[in-house]
């Protein structure tokens, strides 16, 4: 496990500075546009401009997903990495891990700001207690996680894949980035019989939608998720496994 | 079956291709424990591609490699310290941060040795890496191999663009630290020059193949003349 | 190079199964997400933490117009009635996290009456952020021949057996009226209207909505106007009238019968099916 920690800190360190700066950029655009609506900005402008931070952290992740192994191999450092004797999937969990703190971090900063400065959100947190609030805010925040990790693992296949061809490796990483969606999406579907037994999610009764104002029930199907997990999962391991026994530094 | 155990590298018919290049063309080579080996020839004789595939970053197309009876992997890892040609450190860690952050891997990192290669190639803990000349760089990268007390130590052009009072340094550094008893060394080079006193044994590798291989005393006494002026009267 | 070989060779077999999937599945087959096809939603109205429950009544000599609005996602209920009185029941259903906390919803808000001339006004007020918990179903029974004016955002109104002057406004709505007789506005957008046995002036301004009128002929007749930007009509429509399409836009005229009632339809994106029964 120590070897792990220490790649963990290592890549949590590397993205302190870049990740300080983007949070510190989007809080203090948030703050400014509180004191604009203050003079008199049209409130539609600002409260579209509020929520740029937020559309603009799946850019973000994406570009870091790509760029935390890439950086590896532009600055040589890829030597170091493959050179260490841990399991390739060590490598790329430690990456994983970092783009999903990047994520918390990034998120909290962000939701803060907007709670204390932003108007519109102040108007929807008065309308809910503060217990349901975290509550959801908590099941929104692990439903973007697991979009966020499954979108670095694809990436990350992607990026191996195209380090194992070779050439035109831009053009390869794009099309194995979209081919494991598509891979994803029916290989998920074939193994969704096999986990039908589990009983559906009560979404209403886990997100206590009541509180909304309108009576709702609603189930969800975990059974497709849960297969598309594995096939995830799978690539996961593939990736690791690639890393470790195949890729090559530059020649 | 053969058993290669009593060999550090034991290598058959390696073969290495890259687009449009054939990098290594069936290389035969069994090398004692024990030693230093001087792996040389000119740039793109196939040197560093060599020592990519014994550490496994680069995969052969063809033969056989054993490291200590292992195959190259996260197992043979461990066995070997391998310091690169190119700048392999991250930028923006100390000097210290670096030396901390490999001993996290590996159970042969003996902090005693780190500390007084540290202080006799004269770097100190809270320098920047990114701060760092390239003959600093060169140094710190050296004090990473050879403080580690692996069976295998690989150091692949150590001396590349590095000024005479680096490279006299790292000369001297590499002659302390070597145990003989416990350690193989292969160091490759272009040039042979003032390091010539360190190999026990020299390999020469051209175009891919190996030239020629043996004892660098046996060499000395057999063309009467120093493995230097061997290696200039082959390559140049 | 053989590792290279393969993964190539991988990646081609994959590409054409791709395409093999684009050609026999169609492309919004390929990356439809099967878990949100599990995802069920309704709404249930059963077992609200807390209710409360008021009761107004009008003679009917006292009021000419009643006036509904609802933007809570709640229900109007209209009923026709022979007698001479308006009644007015509201149910205020209050929904929060304990029965103690819906409890004191109900008691900051409640439906406010409000009489203007002969004009009477319902409509949920009170104070407190948690306005979006609570929801009201405003049952009415109304005499014939006055007029009736609803707003509903979110919810349901259903008309049934009424007779008179009614207006209509609906956003995300749900709109039901059935066996009606008299005159009809509605201004909407983004609703479902469901217009069922209508006799009389039908007059709609609609966007964004699907509506299914069902006239009722009658010796009066109708006088058609429909002018549909961008949307679709169907139905059965009688043949003395005349559809003409240009570009997107479509335009129903013509008379049926005695073509005293108008039927003056104004849809951008709409549905409509009309149909005309004897």
């Amino acid at each position: 496990m120590l070897p792990f920690l220490r790649l963990l800190r290592k890549d949590l360190e590397s993205i302190r500075w870049p990740l300080g700066i983007i949070s510190g950029l989007s809080a203090g655009l948030i703050v400014f546009l509180r004191f604009k609506l203050a003079g008199g900005w049209h409130e539609d402008l600002v409260g579209i401009l509020m929520a740029a931070p937020l559309m603009f952290l799946p850019f973000w992740l994406f570009w870091q997903s790509f760029q935390s192994l890439r950086t590896e191999w532009r600055e040589d450092t890829v030597y170091t990495l493959l050179c260490l004797p841990v399991p390739g999937w060590q490598l790329t969990l430690s990456k994983l891990c970092t783009i999903a703190a990047e994520y918390t971090v990034y998120l909290g900063v962000v939701a803060a700001a907007n709670a204390l400065f932003n108007p519109f959100a102040g108007e929807i947190l008065a309308s809910f207690p503060a217990s349901w609030l975290l509550r959801n805010g908590f099941l929104f925040y692990l439903i973007g996680l697991s979009q966020v990790v499954s979108s670095v693992i694809f990436i990350q296949l992607a990026f191996v894949v195209s380090k194992m061809v070779g050439r035109l490796q831009g053009l390869v990483s794009l099309w194995t980035f979209f081919l494991a969606f598509w891979v994803t999406g029916r290989m998920g579907g074939l193994l969704e019989p096999l986990f039908r037994w589990i009983p559906a999610v009560p979404l209403h009764r886990l997100f206590r939608l009541d509180l909304i104002g309108r009576p709702i029930v609603s189930y969800w199907d975990a059974a497709p998720k849960i297969s598309q997990g594995l096939i995830i999962f799978g690539f996961f391991w593939l990736t690791g496994y690639c890393l470790e026994n195949y890729v090559e530094v530059n020649g | 079956m053969m058993n290669y155990a009593d060999q550090a590298v034991f290598v058959e018919g390696l073969r290495k291709r890259y687009p449009g290049a054939e990098a290594l063309r069936g290389i035969n080579l069994q090398l004692e424990r024990g030693q230093i080996w001087g792996l040389l020839g000119p740039n793109g004789s196939g040197k560093s591609t060599f020592l990519k595939c014994l550490v496994g970053l680069a995969q052969p197309d063809g033969g056989l490699i054993k490291i200590y009876n292992q195959e190259p992997g996260r197992q043979a890892r461990k066995l070997i310290a391998f310091m690169p040609e190119l700048d392999h450190l991250y930028r923006w860690m100390t000097v210290q941060g670096t030396l901390d952050f490999t001993a996290g891997f590996y159970q042969d990192w003996q902090a005693g040795r780190a500390e007084e290669l540290l202080d006799f190639m004269r770097l100190k803990g809270e320098q920047k890496v990114g701060a760092l000349s390239r003959g600093m760089r060169a140094r710190l990268k050296l004090i990473l191999a050879l403080a580690r007390k692996a069976p295998l130590i690989l150091l692949d052009e150590p001396f590349s663009g590095i000024d005479p009072s680096s490279r006299e340094r790292i000369v001297e550094g590499i002659i302390r630290q070597f145990k003989s008893e416990e350690q193989t060394m292969i160091i490759s080079t272009h040039a042979v020059g003032s390091t010539e006193q360190l190999f026990d044994g020299v390999i020469f590798l051209d175009q891919g193949e190996v030239y020629l291989q043996g004892n660098a005393e046996d060499l000395r006494t057999e063309h009467g003349q120093s493995i230097n002026d061997i290696f200039k009267e082959v390559f140049v | 190079m053989k590792i290279r070989r393969i993964t190539v060779l991988v990646l081609l077999a994959l590409t054409l199964l791709f395409f093999l999937d684009l050609k026999f599945s169609g492309l919004s087959a390929l990356f439809r997400d099967p878990s949100k096809k599990g995802i069920s939603l309704e709404m249930d109205l059963s077992g609200p933490n807390a209710q409360k429950t008021q009761h107004f009544a009008w003679d009917r000599e006292q009021v000419s117009a009643l006036r509904i609005s609802d933007h809570w996602g709640g229900e109007i209920r209209v009923a026709g009635t022979e007698g001479d009185q308006i009644l007015i029941g509201t149910h205020l259903i209050a929904k929060a996290a304990s029965a103690s906390r819906a409890e004191q919803l109900l008691e900051e808000w409640e439906v406010l009456e409000r009489a203007e001339k002969n004009q009477v006004s319902y409509e949920l007020a009170g104070q407190g952020p948690s306005k979006g918990n609570l929801k009201v179903i405003y049952q009415i029974q109304a005499p014939p021949g006055m007029k009736l004016l609803l707003e509903q955002k979110h919810g349901m109104v259903n008309v049934s057996g009424w007779e008179g002057d009614l207006r209509l406004e609906g956003q995300h709505a749900e709109i039901f009226v059935t066996d009606f007789a008299g005159s009809l506005a509605i201004k909407s957008n983004f609703s479902h209207l469901d217009l069922k046995n209508i006799e009389g002036a039908v007059i709609v301004e609609d966007a964004h909505s699907t509506l299914s009128l069902d006239l009722i002929n009658s010796a009066a007749g109708y006088d058609f106007d429909l002018n549909l930007n961008r949307g679709d009509l169907s139905g059965l429509l009688p043949s003395s009238l005349e559809l003409e399409e240009t570009g997107e836009r479509k335009k129903l005229r013509g008379r049926v019968g005695a073509g005293a009632n108008p039927v003056k339809i104004k849809g951008e994106f709409s549905t409509l099916t009309l149909s005309l029964k004897d």
